[in-house]
């Protein structure tokens, strides 16, 4: 119960800061996508269950305000949730790489569908430019601010829940 | 221990694997609905509406606020020499105003008399604030903080700073969705305003850094349109009203096919920073 309701006041919050506070912070006219931190950190930090419910709620929130096609997003979130949560095991919380890794893979994979099948199928073919204008700075922003906001998440994880492997590193 | 051995105090959960095919399949059905039947999400957009609208609504106010402040530190001492060289520059325009009042009234009477007077400054307009930005960088979509509690519909034009910003696509009961139109995935049908000459207005992600919005489908045989031509929303349009201003021509060439001239065109509302649209009330389809 403790969980269900941290996790929706993550989502909740995370979703107020990438509507209203970050494209105040644009760099280059380039927001970064902290919906795929959490998501993600979601995954990797309880299991594929919560990550997959995580995912579901973002996307939904990010369909109802962004695109016409309901239920792209939240596949894609959904998704990330999962593939994520079935690297639990690899997961301790002190260590800063394999976050990282993995939050970067998952942008640069949710991008990469987003162009594909948001793009590509109306034939805007260029997609060096795409990939250089928007999906590479995307992500280098997007794990700039991943490094600030993974501690805080690995704050709430280990002193809220009292995780045990809080102390292996 | 084995899957299927499980301890009878257990709670049963159902294995992760069947919720993740569960859930994508509804979210297939429901891509098909929308992008087939077009259907209104409305109990969806009510979540939404009591959930999150509510906090966006707060920080964009306090968020414009604070950059006020800071915006209005800086510019101070700008102010000051502006404004004696505004001061000077007022009775100057006083003097021209007074011209073109009288200018003004002969036109007003002479629309009368070609009974012309519906310009786009006749509709019904009323104001909404922005509430959030675009999610991602793909898409150039805003929620703005009105919805169809104040009347707003799906369809209705969204003006800023005089000139065409979109169309809202969707709506909740206090907030409604604008699809601006340099969105890569909107259309505009537009005309040249000195010529009449038809044109299509698209939005596209690849030149929106530079400021540009692109135009195509321009008849080869407009051959007195040029480049600083004013372009206005078409009286053929599906959903815009007539005669809002979209921006100007500021490149034009002619295609490979040598029927058609495509271009650019640079909008005339600054996209960056809209804080406030303006919504006309009226729909296409209830002027004609």
């Amino acid at each position: 119960m403790k969980r269900f309701i941290i996790d929706v006041i993550l989502i909740i919050v995370f979703f107020v800061l990438q509507t209203t506070v970050f494209p105040m912070l644009k760099i280059a006219s380039i927001i970064p996508n902290i919906m795929v931190v959490l998501v993600s950190c979601a995954g990797f930090m309880q299991g594929e269950r919560e990550g997959l419910f995580v995912g579901f709620a973002c996307g939904f929130l990010m369909d109802v305000c962004t695109f016409d096609i309901f239920g792209f997003y939240t596949i894609l979130y959904m998704m990330v949730g999962y593939l994520n949560g079935l690297f639990h095991n690899f997961f301790y919380l002190r260590d800063l790489k394999i976050p990282v890794i993995m939050i970067t893979s998952s942008n640069l994979a949710q991008s990469l569908l987003t162009y594909f099948f948001l793009f590509l199928f109306r034939s805007r073919f260029d997609f060096l430019f795409y990939f250089v204008n928007i999906i590479l700075p995307e992500m280098v922003y997007t794990l700039l601010i991943a490094i600030i906001i993974y501690p805080l998440l690995w704050i709430i994880e280990a002193y809220i829940f009292k995780k045990k492997n809080a102390e292996s590193s | 221990m084995s899957p299927l051995v499980k301890k009878p105090d257990e709670k049963y959960k159902l294995p992760t694997k069947y919720w993740l095919m569960i859930l994508t399949g509804i979210c297939i059905i429901l891509m098909l609905f929308t992008f087939v039947f077009d259907l209104p999400l409305k109990p969806f957009n009510e979540i939404v509406s009591f959930t999150v609208v509510p906090l966006q609504k707060g920080i964009s106010i306090v968020g414009e606020k604070l950059y006020s402040k800071k915006e209005l530190m800086n510019q101070v001492n700008d102010l000051v020499d502006k404004n004696n060289k505004l001061m000077k520059q007022v009775d100057d325009l006083t003097y021209e105003n007074n011209i073109l009042m009288q200018d003004k009234y002969e036109l007003n009477s002479l629309r009368k008399l070609y009974e012309l007077d519906q310009t786009y400054s006749d509709y019904p307009k009323t104001g909404a604030r922005v509430i959030s930005g675009s999610t991602g960088n793909w898409f150039s979509t805003f929620i703005i903080d009105k919805g169809s509690n104040d009347g707003m519909k799906v369809g209705m034009n969204v003006l800023a700073g005089g000139g065409l910003v979109g169309r809202i696509t969707e709506v909740g009961s206090n907030w409604s969705r604008v699809l601006s139109i340099i969105d890569d995935t909107s259309n505009v049908s537009c005309m040249v305003l000195t010529t009449n000459d038809h044109l299509m207005v698209s939005g596209s992600l690849s030149t929106m850094e530079s400021g540009f919005i692109n135009f195509n489908q321009l008849s080869d045989n407009a051959t007195d349109v040029e480049v600083g031509d004013k372009v206005v929303t078409s009286n053929i349009s599906d959903v815009y009203l007539p005669g809002i201003q979209v921006g100007n021509i500021s490149y034009m060439e002619k295609d490979s096919n040598h029927l058609s001239i495509s271009g650019y065109i640079t909008p005339s509302v600054n996209f960056e920073h809209i804080s406030e649209v303006l919504v006309i009330t009226k729909l296409k389809t209830e002027i004609n």
